[in-house]
């Protein structure tokens, strides 16, 4: 593997998850990410040259027409943390 | 000698020897006796069972036609959505979420006229291989109660075993004899490895056969939902009706849907190749290596069926290949989970940022904080081609040399697992312990390929599973030779 | 250093709302605008709920996207297009990742401005950061996202490029009424040799022509200063017209993209493109062109005609009945400027063609002045004609008739009777004086002098 992975690494990664682990935690998904990546860096004899697969099915053009369906909104809107009015309430950000 | 008990049942209840109600109460009766120590179900819906069964019974009194699944007791894993019915993932971020709609599958089960009797426990949003992860309680594996009768007399047993996982309550409801059937899905092994731990018969489909639409996801480019049963028959049964192209998940576009089991199922009419690959048994446990090699010489025997030795050197970039693409997959279905929209909710009121990274950190259990960390590592700018790209091509890589071993021989046979079901709190420790044991599953969903576990053997109490894998879409024949072994085994 | 050695480079991405009736991924109506509530037009999938996935693509959609790609003048369309995750975490995204795809096409070009590519994605639902409410009623409604190259030149060339393309949409009616909010730009603006800035937040034209305005005056400032302008995001604040800073971390740098597993590819095949190819209409240039030609129509006039497809089609059958360029003028003249100050497209009037048309006539045979036909006009669009035809009404209003030479001659002997300082005034050099009179002349005949005979009436008459 080419570089470690360092505890820095593993912070600034948790930040654009949206996770704050504790500084023991940190530490524990610092080694558990180096010793992973470690044994999956095996990935590196396979030659290059190989065309990655991104899809699984072969087949396109998965449409449907333009047509409108109506749901009963009470189902999803009984699910926010916070609302006001039928708005869903989200911390402000200004 | 009953060769299928789905059959029989389903031919009881169709034909009026057993009512739905009672065939529901049987069910019920064993749920209150053992599930305090099997601990399968995350919710039961005694209540809305009773119901269905009822009209159920009514329709059959009246003689009017009943669906496929008539009768029958359907446990459902608990990553598929059930209206007005809690989907927890097993996950303290969804503990008290209500789901405001049926997954395509409930859809389809109860229009068949299947009575669903509750959901079933998992490893937290399908992330494990033994049903330990569960934010709520470990799932026991009901082997380990069995007393020399064969049944569950042992409650007070000491060694519990894993049932497997993730869908490991799904697994033992089944073999406890909670349910007929079970709904669960498989994303690297998550229906085969626990249907060999305890001892039951599961399937995954060809992926894009089942409509996700109403399964949480956790990769959503390896997993099927797929039944687990007694028997192939049930699997078989189930399959038919849950298969077929739904608007709703467009990687069905081009499916077909399944068909229901013939009355020749669990015979084949050609010869058939066998593929034995070597890299299947040469890292497995070697008892379990041995009892399916005997099963598979057994059956070869009795069915006239030819077996390949074949290679396929690529298994070992399987575990790498999966997980690295799983993380990745996984790391953008848990974006949703903000604390905002549903699920657990925000202890204070704090600035935006710190209210969505405290409410993840607090609900969402390790193993899947994990994932997400690495997922999103290995999808940054300065990683992706090293890792996520990389892993691409090694899924590539592995699936060309399984097609290619598919042209030899029309199926794969080999162990389910590597080993025998550990014990509750054995492989805590080491993440990649754990994940090694998949080693044997993820290949058929890198690939897209049916597969699926019978039980084979008995090593002690402990159950052995023997897998196999299709061509893709070959999923009626796949699982007709399941049967087909199972047959041959129950008979010896 | 001054102005012109700064050269300002301006690229835009334009978010245009399809005009369709579910949005891109679900069946949920796309009319946000006129939902009954907020959180109404929402489903499990549009809403993210655990275990959903994006049904098949709305086909109308992308047909639309790829009419206007040809539209554009793309020339290069790619054979296949693939739905990306672009994950960042906001409230207004249920999912915190948006479904957008790779370029549907590439090349092509509008007022001289050249476009990078094209391609469609999922709208976010709205939400208020001063309020923290949240409203998935937009979310995946289908938006076609145009890049240009960063060759604008200005705020008034964004600006024409914008009118033009709105044309263009218009003519195709693959948008949703553009005037609507259903428009929205991010801007990407720099100075040359210096750094680059993004705006965003521009939520309609005008916010375009302030935005750009507010920060190239901005950079401008700082450059001649000698101040760096720091690469940076900012948001534009329609409230206030300017620009500001956004704190740091709200920036995402890396969204990291992965291909979205539940989105199967789209095929885009020759056949297709040459179907929507050939069914296009006659875009805004060429029929400006065929205007200028056909009607004789100025290149003012041209512009103003074809801005809108149902204006140009209406000229079109008016000029088969009534003189093209009286028609031209009037319509890009004194209908154009009402139509400006009620801020309506053409397909809004008051008035219908035949009105229109009636009117012409009218003002043709001389039945009335350009005055009265501008009154018959707005008292048209403002409702006040009811049912009755153009010359009807000036019938009833007393406002037919232009004045005859002898009514003329007379209401011009009492104006000059009743303006004797502004005779003498004329008499002794001002010219102005004369107009004063011509006004006064105006008015006593109610404006239905012929306003070039009154002028040469009077100087014929005061010169005596």
């Amino acid at each position: 593997m080419e570089k470690k992975i360092t505890k820095a690494d593993i912070e600034r990664v948790a930040s654009i998850a949206r996770l704050c682990p504790s500084q023991d935690e940190l530490d524990g998904l610092t080694a558990d990410a180096n010793a992973i990546l470690e044994y999956f860096s095996l990935i590196d004899e396979i030659p290059d040259s190989v065309e990655p697969k991104t899809y699984v099915l072969s087949h396109d053009n998965a449409l449907r027409q333009d047509e409108q369906k109506k749901t009963d909104p009470k189902g999803i809107r009984r699910g926010f943390s916070r609302q006001q009015d039928n708005y869903m309430l989200a911390p402000k950000s200004f | 000698m009953e060769l299928s008990k789905t059959l029989s049942t389903t031919d009881a209840i169709k034909s009026g020897r057993l009512t739905a109600s009672a065939n529901l109460e049987n069910k019920i009766a064993r749920v209150e006796k053992y599930d305090s120590a099997v601990k399968a179900f995350i919710e039961t819906y005694f209540d809305d069972a009773r119901a269905a069964a009822k009209q159920v019974d009514a329709k059959i009194a009246a003689g009017k036609p009943v669906g496929k699944l008539a009768g029958l007791v359907v446990a459902v894993k608990n990553v598929l959505a059930v209206k007005d019915k809690k989907l927890t993932c097993a996950s303290k971020m969804l503990e008290n979420y209500v789901a405001p709609y049926d997954a395509a599958v409930v859809e389809k089960l109860r229009a068949e006229d299947a009575v669903i009797i509750g959901s079933l426990n998992c490893d937290e949003f399908a992330c494990g291989s033994d049903n330990t992860k569960s934010a709520f309680f470990p799932t026991v594996n009901p082997v380990s109660f069995l007393g020399n009768d064969g049944e569950m007399s042992n409650l007070a047993a000491s060694d519990k075993y894993v049932p497997g996982g993730s869908s490991g309550a799904s697994a033992a409801a089944v073999a406890a004899g909670f349910c007929d059937l079970a709904l669960a899905t498989d994303t690297g092994g998550s229906i085969r490895c626990p249907a060999a731990f305890c001892g039951v018969t599961g399937f995954k489909p060809t992926y894009g056969s089942v409509s996700r639409y109403g399964m949480a996801d956790m990769a959503m480019s390896f997993e099927q939902i797929g039944p687990m049963a007694p028997d192939a028959y049930g699997c078989a049964l189930m399959l038919s009706v849950i298969s077929g192209k739904d608007y709703r998940d467009s990687t069905t576009s081009k499916t077909t849907a399944i068909s229901a089991p013939a009355p020749d199922f669990g015979t084949t009419k050609n010869k058939i190749r066998i593929g034995i690959p070597k890299e299947y048994f040469e890292g497995a446990n070697p008892a379990v290596a041995k009892a399916v090699q005997d099963a598979m010489g057994r059956f070869a025997a009795k069915s006239g069926c030819e077996l390949i030795d074949i290679s396929i050197p690529a298994v070992k970039f399987g575990i790498p290949a999966y997980y690295l693409l799983v993380y990745s997959e996984f790391a953008s279905a848990m974006q949703k989970y903000d604390g905002l929209k549903y699920g657990a909710k925000p202890e204070s009121n704090d600035e935006l940022v710190p209210t969505v990274s405290k409410v993840r950190t607090a609900n969402i259990g390790k193993e899947c904080k994990r994932r997400i960390m690495l997922g999103t590592y290995i999808t940054t700018k300065e990683h992706k081609d090293a890792w996520y790209t990389k892993a691409l091509k090694a899924r590539a890589y592995v699936r060309a040399q399984f097609d290619d071993a598919l042209t030899k021989c029309e199926f794969i046979v080999g162990p389910t697992m590597p080993n025998l079901p550990w014990k509750i709190g054995e492989k805590a420790a080491d993440p990649l312990q754990s994940y090694l044991e998949d080693v044997l599953t993820v290949p058929a969903n890198l690939c897209g390929l049916p597969a699926g576990s019978v039980p084979c053997a008995r090593i002690g109490k402990l159950p052995v599973g023997l897998q196999v894998i299709g061509r893709r879409g070959a999923d009626y024949d796949t699982v007709c030779l399941m049967a087909q072994i199972e047959y041959s085994l129950s008979s010896c | 250093m001054d102005d012109s050695e700064l050269t300002v480079m301006i690229g835009l991405e334009i978010h245009v709302q399809l005009a369709t009736k579910s949005k891109l991924f679900c069946s949920c109506n796309t009319d946000y605008q006129t939902a009954a509530g907020p959180n109404e037009n929402v489903c499990p999938t549009c809403t993210a709920q655990p275990g959903t996935k994006p049904f098949d693509l709305n086909a109308y959609a992308f047909e639309q996207a790829l009419k206007i790609a040809l539209a554009l003048g793309c020339d290069k369309i790619n054979d296949s297009v693939t739905m990306q995750r672009k994950h960042y975490f906001y409230p207004d995204s249920p999912s915190n990742y948006q479904r957008t795809s790779t370029p549907i096409a590439e090349g092509g070009s509008l007022a001289g401005v050249s476009i990078t590519e094209v391609h469609i994605e999922e709208d976010p639902g709205r939400y208020d950061l001063k309020t923290g409410i949240v409203d998935y009623n937009r979310a995946g409604v289908p938006l076609l996202e145009i890049v240009t190259d960063p060759v604008i030149t200005s705020p008034d060339h964004a600006r024409k490029f914008l009118e033009e393309l709105r044309a263009v949409l218009d003519y195709l009616g693959a948008a949703r009424d553009v005037e609507s909010g259903s428009m929205r730009a991010d801007a990407n603006l720099s100075i040359k040799g210096h750094n680059r800035v993004e705006v965003k937040n521009i939520n309609s034209f005008h916010g375009v022509f302030s935005a750009l305005t507010y920060e190239t005056s901005r950079q401008k400032n700082m450059v001649k200063n000698g101040l760096e302008p720091v690469r940076e995001t900012r948001h534009f604040d329609e409230d206030r017209d300017i620009t500001l800073g956004l704190r740091k971390k709200e920036s995402v740098d890396d969204y990291r993209y992965i291909p979205d597993p539940d989105v199967q590819p789209i095929a885009i095949t020759k056949e297709q493109l040459k179907r929507i190819g050939d069914s296009l209409p006659e875009l805004p240039r060429k029929k400006m062109e065929r205007f200028k030609k056909q009607y004789g129509a100025s290149d003012d006039e041209a512009f103003a005609l074809c801005m809108e497809l149902a204006m140009a089609d209406a000229f079109e059958r008016i000029a088969k009945k009534v003189d093209a360029k009286l028609a031209a003028g009037f319509m890009r003249g004194t209908l154009k400027k009402q139509l400006n100050f009620r801020s309506w497209d053409f397909a809004k009037i008051a008035p219908k063609e035949q009105f229109i048309t009636e009117l012409l006539l009218i003002l043709s045979g001389k039945k009335v002045t350009d005055k009265v036909a501008e009154k018959i006009l707005i008292d048209a669009m403002d409702n006040k004609t009811g049912a009755s035809t153009a010359e009807q009404y000036a019938q009833t209003a007393g406002l037919l008739g232009v004045q005859s030479s002898d009514e003329l001659s007379a209401i011009i002997e009492k104006a000059i009777a009743e303006n004797p300082k502004a005779v003498a005034d004329f008499a002794a050099g001002n010219e102005k004086a004369l107009q004063f009179i011509a006004g006064s002349v105006m008015k006593l005949s109610r404006g239905k002098a012929d306003p070039a005979a009154v002028q040469e009436i009077l100087k014929k008459r005061l010169s005596k």
